[in-house]
């Protein structure tokens, strides 16, 4: 079915491609938030890959591989993105759906650590967590969305873990799995 | 403790969390917007995607994933120009273009003539005489579709295409200058499997789009290059001048590769530049008279005229000899302009790869009676030679004998001697490296 619609969209059929990007957009804008943090720069990031998608879809090779794809373009509008702010903002997003939890004090106090530590990672080192554990990838598909071999894309992610260990430890409190398994 | 699948679960859970909605309407206004813009066209682009390449500057977010690097006007030197100052056939009368023929080896030259040959077809011409005697010449009825410049373009151009490993902080010379010496090489023409030039719609013309497609070897050191220069600049070279320029911004590993630019009106046009891309470059050896001193070009036929005209060939022959045909143009030119002054009329160069007098004294046994003038004997300031030159005159038995260096900025003639050309072949010892 998506493969339909891809088809359609290559050869300019723009009402394919509005379900696509119907279907997609949630998940785009989700993916750019939390890469990089902030309101603004999620929705000019998930735009840019939407409208170089449209403009570039002729030049899909296979369309079984648009989210792929698609999600290449996404994450090189999130570097783009990254590199006109000076920086990272802080994640400060409001509205999210609520964890079901038995201790809504302990949540918030996780999710307050990780977003600190979150903050400290690089933009890469966002990326790949958030394609592995956001968006369900297997490493090999994640290391085709980022243009990057396999071994490289295992070593950023492996680094980027260690980097959010380092980071909540740098909290000065013990790291999540501790406190949260102990 | 708890093992490293606790944190990873934990991410799990707090990225889902996390992840913002997108506000109401910015998609619907998206769509609306993209509702009105054309899609990149296929044949060109089918490699841009997967090669990283991406925009420059301000324009990124409208323009695209390949680089841009724009021509300047004013920017682009005659040799990139080569059909500057030509006058279009005006009748279809057949036209005769003659070309020197720079080397006696009968395989190299017929080399030439199919590469000709190909690069002609390539334009359109599909019908045409050539023979090779003294000069290579092709006649052919020029058709109304294919403009003058083209013809000559690919008659002139080597076509020696080079992927060069730029060093970081080295500026690079503006698109169409030569580059210096010495820069590595990641990859040539031998690398390149196929070669397709297009213009791309969303691009106002003489956009231009190089696509090219890398073997394996290639393709791995420009994987491993890209990797390690991010935000580097990489050089694209034609017969050792810039040909663009663009800036890595990821690693490359597909070895599908796009690049576009935007040259100036005078310079290569798209049609020229595939067909001689497509041709490959000329064989090593062959020098074209169009890089030294003016291009031989399509005059216009007399009307009525049933028989071929030969245009007269404005300029000296070159025999590059065993200099690098990247330096032949360039070489062949500063030699020219060393003799300038002279009182004759230059006919033929011959470049080799040894200069004259390594020592103080090992000139004599060229010219007799004649020592080494002793600023020649090392290289100018910051050049390094990289061989010699002899220019033969009409009408003159004497010759100039003559040392060539290269720098940055391109090649030096050092005059030696004017003097009679020795008995036999030149001593090895006054001419070798």
């Amino acid at each position: 079915m998506q493969t339909e619609l891809v088809e359609r969209a290559m050869h300019g059929n723009h009402e394919a491609f509005a379900e696509l990007a119907n279907g997609a957009w949630a998940k785009l804008y989700g993916t750019a938030g939390l890469i990089l943090g902030e309101h603004g720069a999620a929705q000019e990031a998930a735009q840019a890959a939407l409208i170089r998608a449209w403009r570039d879809l002729p030049t899909l090779r296979r369309p079984a591989s648009f989210d792929a794809w698609l999600y290449r373009l996404l994450i090189n509008a999130c570097r783009d993105e990254a590199r006109r702010r000076a920086r990272v903002r802080e994640i400060r997003f409001e509205g999210q759906e609520p964890v079901a939890t038995a201790d809504p004090f302990a949540w918030l106090a996780e999710r307050d650590e990780l977003d600190r530590a979150f903050t400290r990672l690089t933009p890469d080192q966002r990326a790949i967590l958030v394609l592995v554990y956001y968006r369900g990838l297997t490493v090999p598909e994640a290391a085709k969305v980022i243009g990057a071999p396999l071994g490289t894309a295992k070593s950023r992610l492996h680094r980027a873990l260690e980097a959010l260990r380092a980071a909540l430890a740098a909290e000065g409190r013990p790291s999540i799995e501790q406190e949260m398994g102990a | 403790m708890s093992g490293p699948d606790d944190l990873e679960q934990r991410l799990v859970t707090y990225l889902t969390s996390r992840a913002p909605t997108p506000p109401a309407g910015a998609l619907e206004a998206l769509l609306r917007q993209t509702s009105g813009q054309p899609q990149r066209r296929r044949r060109l682009a089918a490699a841009v995607a997967d090669t990283g390449w991406r925009g420059l500057g301000a324009a990124a977010a409208a323009a695209a994933l390949i680089a841009v690097v724009a021509f300047g006007s004013g920017l682009v030197p005659s040799s990139f120009a080569p059909g500057a100052g030509v006058t279009p056939t005006p009748t279809l009368s057949p036209t005769t273009i003659v070309l020197p023929v720079p080397i006696r080896e009968k395989a190299i030259a017929a080399e030439a003539e199919a590469i000709f040959a190909d690069r002609l077809r390539a334009l359109g011409i599909g019908t045409f005489t050539a023979s090779i005697g003294n000069d290579l010449r092709f006649t052919f009825v020029l058709p109304a579709t294919v403009p003058a410049a083209d013809v000559d373009a690919v008659l002139h151009t080597a076509g020696q295409l080079e992927w060069l490993a730029w060093p970081d902080g080295l500026p690079v010379p503006d698109v169409g200058h030569p580059v210096p010496a010495g820069i590595p090489v990641l990859f040539d023409q031998s690398r390149i499997v196929s070669a397709t030039v297009g213009s791309p719609r969303n691009q106002a013309p003489p956009a231009l789009v190089v696509q090219l497609q890398l073997d394996a070897t290639a393709a791995s050191a420009l994987a491993d290059y890209t990797s390690a220069h991010i935000g580097g600049q990489d050089v694209l070279a034609l017969d050792g001048k810039v040909l663009a320029a663009p800036i890595i911004e990821s690693q490359i590993t597909s070895g599908d590769v796009a690049i576009s630019w935007a040259p100036a009106s005078a310079s290569l046009s798209a049609a020229a530049l595939v067909a001689i891309l497509q041709s490959g470059p000329l064989p090593a050896g062959w020098i074209t008279p169009c890089s030294v001193a003016g291009c031989p070009s399509l005059a216009p036929t007399p009307t009525g005229s049933a028989s071929p005209s030969p245009t007269p060939v404005a300029s000296a022959t070159v025999a590059c000899g065993g200099l690098a045909a990247v330096d032949c143009p360039g070489a062949a030119q500063a030699a020219l302009a060393a003799v300038a002054g002279q009182a004759m009329t230059p006919i033929r160069v011959d470049l080799g790869s040894g200069v004259f007098c390594p020592t103080p004294d090992s000139l004599d046994a060229l010219v007799p009676n004649t020592s080494c003038p002793s600023d020649v004997v090392a290289p100018p300031s910051g050049t390094s030679w990289i061989g010699h030159a002899v220019v033969s005159f009409d009408g003159a038995s004497d010759q100039a004998h003559i040392d060539l260096a290269k720098d940055p900025s391109g090649i030096k003639a050092v005059l030696v001697a004017i003097g009679p050309p020795p008995p036999g072949p030149y001593p090895a010892s006054s001419t070798g490296p």
